[in-house]
């Protein structure tokens, strides 16, 4: 009985493997049909613009080849006109050839015969018209956006710095609203510029000058010996007068900016940026999050251990060629 | 624009004395108007040109330079390809204008040290330098400059 029962289910799972192949194999050979079906398709819907020049160009060699045809079927003798005709597969044909090869048509046949060069060199210049004004119309709009290209400049910084810092939050898997910015010493007193910016939220990426007081997480940031400030701040929502306090009191900016203030940060990263030769500080990382657990201590360590701040270094270098720092320009005096 | 007059006199100026004439580009014709204004807030307070500048997304331009070039017969505008194979309009002077420009001491040296700083520079440097400036490094996109409001506060600046 057990012997039967075990012998069915075998049968069962045979067959059911082998409809589970099949399905399989029609499954692909259909999936391979339908990606052909739609190359096909896609391939007619992008030439169909020649389509036009195409036809009109057909028309044209085979109105040509009746033309020249012609013109020697009017010069055949009765014997062979006799034998052409006869050749004709079906009856309608051979009354046709008859009516084209006969004496008293003969002025009509040459007329057709004559001007079906001129149709065919009007059918040419029709297609070579359609043909130039296409080639016109693309370099056209080729030279308007080559001039659009020309007149950007070679490096864009601003877009460089950007996705320079919007690919390390996603290397750092910070997830939530967190921004980061760069601020670069300009050489002018108390002054450091807001250089490079990103943050997911729009709210938050716009720049609300491009010079920023050295206060707060700036000067923090720039004291001797300071490598990286990790700081959380208190819950604006359960008290914004402590939030504010808080930056009075552990980062010396006005209360009145600490008010002002457009994201509302629970946790800060300040990080020092060294030239190359870390001989001396040439700007700022400041990360923000509005979450409390948005950045972790652990974060300053990543980004020296994976060279973030080196990149940063080398990349502050590259800028000062494109865009000069502010004192160098007052050095010359514009 | 505050005069055409004041705009026409310092585009004879530059074009007079920039020694590069197959250079001079609408473009860089119109930045370096610009770069006069800017030199002449820092030094007296008020522009030359009288150009309410804009800031659109290749830098401070405006279409007067180019409009006052095309209708004034003491300019000429011819349409040139570039080394790079682009069309350029290049702006010079007709042949008897050459000398007659009426600038003052001031404005005429705010010209010269403009020239002089940028008559070496090819067009990447030259707008690299210009994208550089305060004005407009610290002013947004699509939007116009107060030259004189942003000289005052970068005169308010001191080196480190």
């Amino acid at each position: 009985m057990s012997t039967n029962l075990l012998a069915v289910f075998f049968s069962i799972f045979l067959g059911v493997s082998a409809i589970w192949f099949l399905i399989r194999r029609f499954w692909g050979a259909l999936s391979g049909f339908l990606s052909s079906v739609k190359n096909v398709i896609v391939d007619l819907y992008v030439s169909k613009k020649d389509f036009l020049l195409s036809a009109l160009l057909m028309i044209s060699v085979a109105f040509s080849v009746i033309a020249s045809g012609g013109s020697k079927l009017l010069d055949l003798d009765t014997a062979k006109a006799a034998g052409l005709i006869s050749s004709m597969p079906t009856d309608f044909l051979r009354a046709r050839m008859r009516e084209f090869l006969a004496e008293s048509n003969f002025n009509s046949s040459f007329w057709i015969v004559s001007l079906l060069p001129g149709l065919a060199g009007v059918l040419n210049y029709m297609a070579f018209s359609y043909y130039r004004r296409k080639v016109s119309g693309l370099s056209g709009a080729l030279k308007r956006k080559s001039a659009e290209i020309d007149a950007v400049p070679r490096v864009d910084v601003d877009y460089l710095f950007e996705i320079e810092l919007k690919q390390w939050l996603l290397a750092l898997g910070l997830d939530g609203v967190v921004r980061a910015t760069v601020f670069r010493d300009e050489g002018v007193k108390g002054k450091f510029s807001c250089f490079a910016r990103y943050c997911e939220d729009d709210d938050y990426k716009e720049k609300r000058d491009y010079l920023y007081d050295k206060v707060g997480l700036i000067a923090i940031a720039c004291k001797p010996r300071v490598n990286a400030t990790h700081l959380k701040l208190p819950d604006p929502k359960e008290s914004n007068d402590a939030y504010c306090k808080y930056h009075t009191q552990y980062m010396g900016i006005s209360l009145e900016k600490a008010r002002g203030l457009r994201m509302r940060s629970r946790c800060y990263i300040a990080m020092p940026i060294k030239d190359t030769r870390k001989t001396k500080n040439v700007g700022v990382l400041v990360l923000e999050a509005i979450s409390e657990e948005g950045l972790s201590a652990a974060i300053c360590t990543k980004l020296e251990k994976y060279g973030y701040l080196t990149k940063l270094s080398f990349l502050m270098e590259f800028a000062e060629g494109l865009r000069p720092k502010i004192s160098m320009l007052k050095g010359h005096e514009i | 624009m505050k005069s055409k007059s004041a705009l026409k006199e310092l585009m004879l100026c530059i074009l007079a004395k920039y020694p590069h004439p197959n250079d001079m580009s609408n473009s860089r014709l119109t930045k370096t108007v610009f770069l006069c204004d800017w030199k002449s807030c820092l030094e007296s307070g008020a522009g030359i040109s009288g150009v309410e500048w804009y800031i659109d997304h290749y830098g401070p331009y405006v279409d007067d330079v180019i409009d006052l070039a095309k209708s004034d017969t003491d300019f000429y505008v011819v349409n040139v390809q570039s080394e790079y194979g682009k069309n350029k309009n290049l702006v010079g002077l007709s042949g008897d204008a050459r000398c007659y420009y009426h600038l003052s001491v001031l404005n005429e040296a705010c010209v010269d040290f403009v020239i002089g700083l940028t008559e070496d520079k090819g067009y990447d440097e030259f707008i690299n330098l210009i994208y550089s400036l305060y004005p407009i490094v610290t002013s947004s996109k699509f939007g116009r400059i107060d030259l004189v409001k942003k000289a005052r506060d970068y005169n308010a600046l001191f080196l480190d």
